[in-house]
């Protein structure tokens, strides 16, 4: 298992920049995530990482061996693809083998690590069958097998569980996320889904237009998101943002310009700032009914409410936005006129979306 | 007239009824089976029938006797016939091996990116496209022993003229060559074919997985392309199996009857000798072979089918 770094790495397609200048270390049997919408440069980087692309600029290496520029056979990497990766003209058991045969491993140690990756992930049934016969979470776990047992330095995932219906892909994670902590390995895993991120990573890399947007712990880009794009991406349900003027004692909401007073420090963060417009934004779990005389409320219009599981959502009209907020579980029937904003737990952006530092 | 129109309505529904589904299916089907029947069964079953006669198509006047089996004995009977499916089974085999070695080398080769590959592939199919004819006698006389090309290049090694198409064994390698230099384009283009249908993760996979070029190419690449391989195989050797014209244009069948191959052999009896009662029995052993080879290869696919 290894550290691996990547050094001003860039990829570019003709004049397309898939990967743009970045720079960062995954620790050794760390799990990162490379997280984004499509088209953020996050496979391409995995891609390189594998060998698979070729950097434009920049270098990659495997604890201090730099390895920019070798090609994938040598790179000791193993990588689970989104879709078919399997030998389609092999049984299970010989495509776990083929890594170890390409390496010229002896029949005997081949044995064993086949004996060994059937226990881990529960092969026994499908060790004698083909691929095409399998379902698709059968055929990414024997992927994932075929990929662990050659013990590789960095182990790539590209989108493995995208494939995989909801109910096996919850397992699916599960055991991976198991395993690697068993076996240390320093994995990257690459996905658009946000709650997928969430869930396995230990430090979370969110991508937007070949770049590094922000990389840390889930809880990190959750309560701390950088930009806009950040809170926005991350989180689910999604969170509120709406344009807003700053006052003299807090912030006008929309068009309507619905006042909420804030705290002293949020002031002085604003007119730090020396913005007169904005816009902020606020998790739905942190916008709940709102008491009398409360000064940090916005008026509910149009509001519907509804139970996903046992948390209860209401949704309601913001100067021409929906909003979404949460309600207690035991609350009755009559739905509140107001909801509260958490002051403590307001984003506040520039019109360009950057984050503003509240002290 | 007012009664005239119901009675015509009742028709219009009366008569898709009156032909059922089946009747449908056989009247659209007729013409196929018609033309069926004409081309392929009639000629199938009178040449059966022709084999058990003595009978010359030159001297019909004369008239046919059944003579049974005696058409097949005395061909199969007959040394120099024997000779002939020996002969015809060195050049398949000869020919069908060269053209797959050399075939699936330069497909693999033009699985690689590079300048000009697009052209240099369509270069490479044109032999495919010539008259077998004129390939025979572009090769005579490459091969001429005294001004061809071939030899003119052998003296440029320092090595003495060969006689290419005078000596039997020298003749069956001319000819080889020749047939390879037309057919292995088709093999190129099936191989490509057939590689091309790898997908790409799966290649991607391979050289994560460790695998060295060769290792890819033996145990991914080829076992991948099988059933694409296998046909192709089955085309070439039927092919080659029926081989004459090229050696019609190169040899003549000569020295002798040493390069006859068994459809040159098939031709001249029942054309040049016109014993059209032997020639039918020829036939029907050579479809036989093909028909046997055919469902060896049938049994293979299938086979290649029912693991996947």
């Amino acid at each position: 298992m290894a550290r691996v770094a990547l050094d001003h790495l860039s990829v570019r397609f003709g004049t397309v920049a898939a990967v743009d200048d970045i720079s960062i270390a995954f620790e050794q049997g760390e799990f990162i995530v490379l997280l984004g919408p499509s088209g953020c440069g996050k496979t391409t980087t995995l891609r390189c990482i594998a060998g698979l692309e070729q950097p434009t600029s920049g270098q990659i290496f495997f604890d201090q061996d730099e390895v920019s520029h070798l090609p994938p056979r040598v790179r000791q990497v193993a990588m689970v693809f989104q879709f078919v990766s399997l030998y389609p003209h092999l049984r299970v058991r010989d495509n776990i083998a083929f890594p170890l045969r390409a390496r010229g491993e002896g029949r005997a140690e081949i044995e064993r690590k086949i004996a060994w990756m059937t226990k881990i992930f529960d092969l026994g049934d499908i060790l004698h069958r083909r691929p095409g016969t399998l379902p698709p979470g059968a055929r990414q776990k024997a992927a994932l097998a075929r990929a662990v047992v050659r013990e590789p330095r960095v182990l790539l995932l590209d989108e493995p569980l995208s494939a995989i219906d909801e109910q096996f892909r919850e397992e699916m994670r599960w055991e991976l996320r198991h395993l690697q902590k068993e076996l240390g390995m320093t994995t990257v895993h690459v996905t658009h889904d946000q709650r997928e991120a969430m869930s396995l990573a230990d430090r979370v890399v969110l991508m937007r237009a070949g770049k590094i947007v922000q990389a840390g712990t889930p809880r990190e880009l959750f309560d701390d998101p950088v930009d806009e794009f950040a809170a926005h991406f991350i989180g689910s349900p999604s969170v509120n943002l709406i344009d807003a003027a700053f006052t003299e004692d807090g912030v006008a909401l929309g068009e309507a310009g619905v006042p909420i007073r804030l705290p002293e420090r949020h002031l002085e963060a604003l007119r730090r700032s020396g913005l007169r417009r904005g816009r902020i934004g606020i998790r739905p779990h942190s916008l709940t009914p709102a008491s009398q005389g409360d000064h940090a409320a916005v008026p509910v219009e149009r509001p519907i409410a509804y139970s996903v599981g046992r948390e209860r959502f209401l949704d309601f009209e913001l100067s021409g936005q929906v909003w979404r907020g949460v309600l207690p579980a035991d609350a009755g029937i009559s739905l509140p006129e107001r909801m509260h904003l958490d002051p403590a737990r307001i984003f506040y952006f520039t019109p360009e979306g950057v984050r503003l530092p509240v002290a | 007239m007012r009664q005239a129109i119901p009675a015509s309505r009742a028709t219009a529904h009366a008569v898709p009824k009156a032909i059922s589904d089946r009747t449908i299916c056989g009247l659209f089907m007729a013409p196929a089976l018609a033309i069926l029947i004409l081309m392929v069964a009639y000629p199938f079953i009178s040449l059966l029938y022709y084999s058990t006669l003595n009978f010359s198509i030159l001297n019909p006047a004369k008239g046919s006797e059944f003579i049974g089996l005696e058409n097949y004995t005395r061909l199969l009977s007959r040394e120099s016939v024997w000779e002939r499916f020996v002969f015809t089974g060195q050049f398949v085999l000869a020919t069908v091996v060269v053209q797959f070695c050399v075939g699936v080398a330069v497909a693999y080769a033009f699985q690689r990116n590079f300048r000009g590959r697009d052209l240099l592939f369509t270069i490479a199919m044109l032999p495919m496209m010539l008259c077998p004819i004129v390939v025979g006698f572009l090769w005579r006389y490459m091969f001429n022993s005294e001004w061809g090309v071939v030899n003119y290049l052998v003296t440029l090694l320092g090595f003495v003229k060969i006689d290419w198409l005078g000596v039997p064994g020298n003749a069956l390698w001319a000819v080889v060559i020749a047939d390879a230099w037309m057919w292995t384009p088709f093999v190129i283009l099936l191989a490509t074919a057939a590689f091309r249908g790898i997908p790409t993760d799966i290649n991607e996979a391979a050289e994560i997985d460790g695998a060295s070029p060769f290792f890819r190419f033996t145990r991914v690449t080829l076992p991948m392309s099988m059933p694409i391989l296998l046909i192709a195989f089955l085309l070439r050797l039927i092919d080659a199996f029926k081989q004459s014209d090229l050696f019609f244009a190169m040899t003549g069948g000569g020295p002798g009857s040493d390069t006859e191959t068994v459809a040159f052999r098939l031709g001249k009896i029942a054309f040049s000798h016109f014993y059209t009662g032997q020639a039918s029995a020829f036939a029907v052993i050579m479809l036989v072979i093909i028909i046997g080879l055919s469902l060896i290869f049938v049994r293979l696919l299938t086979q290649q089918g029912r693991q996947d």
